[in-house]
């Protein structure tokens, strides 16, 4: 930065107050403002000049004014703003909204491919029930479109007949006892029998 | 935006985002930036040019310690008028509800209502100063070189940016900027003196 010399300063000055002075020169003048009384004082004739012009002649600043306000200051708690880092929740932004967006697909993807197992809950229960002919008869479900096997997988009569067999019932109600447990093991065979469990219940 | 206070309300961003982050000396540039256009706001309420030193005290504490709830939503002028404004109206309102808590005949609320608080406190001898500090600008601006008196007129009177002057004279804007300062030191060497010899500090 180059060295003002003080009529250099005083041109500041006489830019400052006008506005005129860019970021960089009004940070080095304040500065040198700050500790020096005499440029001070040279701002505040200027600006008295500045308002005589306008037609009012004003209150000039008490010589200590700044330094009075500082000193208090320097008494006051620093007040510090917590840091917000907006550019980097901007970034941030996409990549969680991609990220969600990743997350529902997946769980989407998942609901989807459930769906296709009430015909695997239907053979699991035919296997209960050792009935081989409805275990043809589920097997040819199979090659049948998805909503097509859902709606025969979860059918009353073929809920009725699985829960004719005690054994069924004693699962249908162990299911329906451990519903949640069932949910959350991960065990595709179980999941779909809480379900025709509670399809059972309605 | 112009040019000039583009350069302003970028300094007072910097400077706000540096008190932010603790920095109190920033606060000081904010201060003696302001402190002359926060006075003569708060005078311009109160009338009283000593307690309006005091009131545009407690203007810039006010700020500091608010500080860390501007969002820049605003220009940091306005914010600081806004504060200015408030302060001032509810210290007129404080000094009459301190005025009203005393009984008074009517003699009483005659001599209060002619005090020297609530008519302002320009003593006879301020005013004879600010008279002379009025016609010596005058004089000292009368007797300017054309192009300084007008370019300096534009400016404080009309209020135009160097830019606009450098249009409206048919010149560049460093022969605007050179002429408003010389118009200001010319005026400045007449009127330093009287300061001085006068004691006027406030």
């Amino acid at each position: 930065m180059v060295i003002l010399m003080p009529d250099n300063l005083n041109q500041k000055i006489s830019q400052f107050i006008d506005n005129e002075l860019d970021e960089v020169d009004a940070l080095y003048l304040l500065n040198k403002i700050r500790v020096k009384p005499e440029l001070q004082e040279k701002l505040n004739r200027y600006q008295i000049i500045g308002q005589v012009i306008k037609g009012d002649i004003g209150v000039v600043p008490e010589a200590d004014f700044v330094k009075r306000i500082s000193l208090q200051i320097q008494q006051e708690p620093t007040y510090l703003l917590p840091k917000t880092k907006v550019e980097k929740i901007s970034y941030k932004k996409p990549a969680a909204i991609a990220a969600s967006l990743f997350i529902v697909a997946i769980i989407a993807g998942h609901s989807v491919t459930d769906k296709a197992q009430p015909a695997r809950v239907v053979s699991t229960l035919q296997v209960a029930d050792n009935n081989k002919a409805n275990n043809k008869e589920v097997k040819k479900q199979e090659d049948k479109p998805l909503e097509a096997i859902a709606q025969k997988a979860v059918s009353p009569q073929a809920i009725a007949k699985v829960s004719e067999n005690p054994l069924n019932k004693q699962i249908s109600d162990y299911l329906q006892a451990h519903n949640g447990n069932l949910d959350t093991n991960n065990e595709p065979i179980f999941q779909p029998y809480a379900r025709v469990s509670s399809y059972n219940q309605e | 935006m112009t040019q000039h206070s583009k350069y302003s309300e970028q300094l007072d961003d910097d400077l706000v985002a540096r008190v932010q982050r603790g920095d109190k000396t920033a606060f000081d540039f904010l201060v003696i930036k302001y402190q002359h256009k926060i006075i003569q706001l708060v005078n311009g309420y109160i009338k009283d040019p000593s307690e309006s030193q005091d009131v545009a005290q407690e203007v810039f504490l006010k700020a500091y310690r608010a500080i860390g709830s501007f969002r820049g939503d605003a220009a940091f002028y306005t914010w600081l008028y806004r504060i200015a404004i408030n302060t001032a109206k509810n210290y007129l309102l404080s000094r009459s509800r301190r005025s009203s808590l005393y009984e008074v005949d009517i003699q009483e609320a005659e001599a209060i209502e002619n005090a020297p608080q609530l008519q302002g406190m320009e003593t006879p001898e301020r005013h004879l100063l600010n008279e002379e500090i009025v016609d010596t600008i005058k004089i000292a601006i009368d007797n300017l070189p054309e192009e300084m008196r007008i370019a300096i007129m534009l400016r404080e009177f009309e209020g135009l940016s160097y830019e606009e002057i450098a249009v409206a004279m048919d010149c560049p804007v460093g022969t605007v900027r050179s002429r408003i300062f010389r118009a200001r030191e010319a005026i400045d060497s007449q009127l330093n003196p009287l300061l001085e010899h006068g004691d006027f500090d406030a």
